[in-house]
């Protein structure tokens, strides 16, 4: 055994060599997917706690909106479609189109939400007109309450 | 002067929304229904007292194009028919007068 490692040492560590660069392979590339997984866990955590906050400030618009407080609405709503821009440029690659499309909606409803509330008082509108409004901010979080559930749901089957 | 990419584009949602394949949606204002379309793309069909138009936005919020019941080569007719129809299925007008429907027999 020693004359046969002693005559053929060199081949021996070419092997020894070989055997090990194979495990290091095999572990980088677990290490590397580990870590992308990883990245993509703490990616949708974010994305699931943006879908809360803005899911949080559409619950705000409707509470308002149905306590006549047309001012703290509008503060809500022209922060609302500032997120909701924000959200459709940064997951822009993560979401898939029915959530794109929801959140599309979501801002052009916003944006006619903030039309009617800066015409006037809440009070002043007509009660259909209020209840078109009133309609359209559930609407709105609605879409907000199902993408955060989406969101949520996507993180869970990500980190388990 | 016409535009052909319009007049087709407005061809394309009529015809998708006589068909029933676009989600237009009830919105605050009482005379505008709104659906997007593609991840990318906002429509929206409203009637002033002007008469009717149709505007396409991108995903940033930008106009795309804006059609009118005066615009060349459509139809104001077209347009009229297009947010009726978009109207109905918005406010989901046929399933509750089903529903009536329904109650009326029972009666």
């Amino acid at each position: 055994m020693i004359n046969f490692l002693a005559g053929n040492w060199g081949s021996v560590a070419s092997v020894v060599g070989l055997v090990f660069s194979i495990l290091a392979f095999v572990f980088s590339k677990r290490a590397s997917k580990a870590a992308l997984e990883a990245r993509n866990a703490t990616l949708l955590r974010s994305l699931s706690e943006d879908m809360n906050g803005a899911n949080r400030a559409a619950g705000e618009i409707v509470t308002y909106v149905g306590m006549e407080r047309g001012d703290m609405a509008l503060l809500r709503t022209n922060e609302l479609m500032n997120q909701t821009s924000y959200f459709l440029a940064r997951w822009d690659n993560r979401l898939s189109e029915e959530p794109k499309n929801n959140l599309l909606s979501a801002r052009e409803q916003l944006r006619l939400i903030h039309k009617v509330l800066t015409r006037g008082t809440i009070a002043d509108l007509s009660p259909k007109a209020k209840a078109e409004l009133a309609q359209a901010c559930q609407q709105v979080n609605a879409i907000f309450s199902e993408e955060y559930g989406r969101a949520v749901r996507t993180s869970e089957g990500e980190v388990h | 002067m016409e535009d052909t990419k319009a007049v087709e584009f407005f061809q394309g949602v009529l015809s998708k929304t006589r068909a029933g394949r676009i989600r237009w949606q009830p919105t605050a204002e009482d005379s505008e229904y709104i659906a997007a379309i593609g991840g990318q793309f906002t429509l929206s069909i409203s009637s002033d007292r002007y008469g009717f138009g149709l505007v396409l936005k991108d995903q940033d919020g930008r106009v795309l194009t804006a059609i009118t019941s005066i615009d060349a080569g459509i139809e104001a007719n077209d347009v009229r028919e297009l947010y009726v129809t978009a109207r109905r299925q918005a406010l989901q007008v046929d399933d509750k007068i089903d529903q009536v429907l329904g109650e009326l027999s029972k009666l």
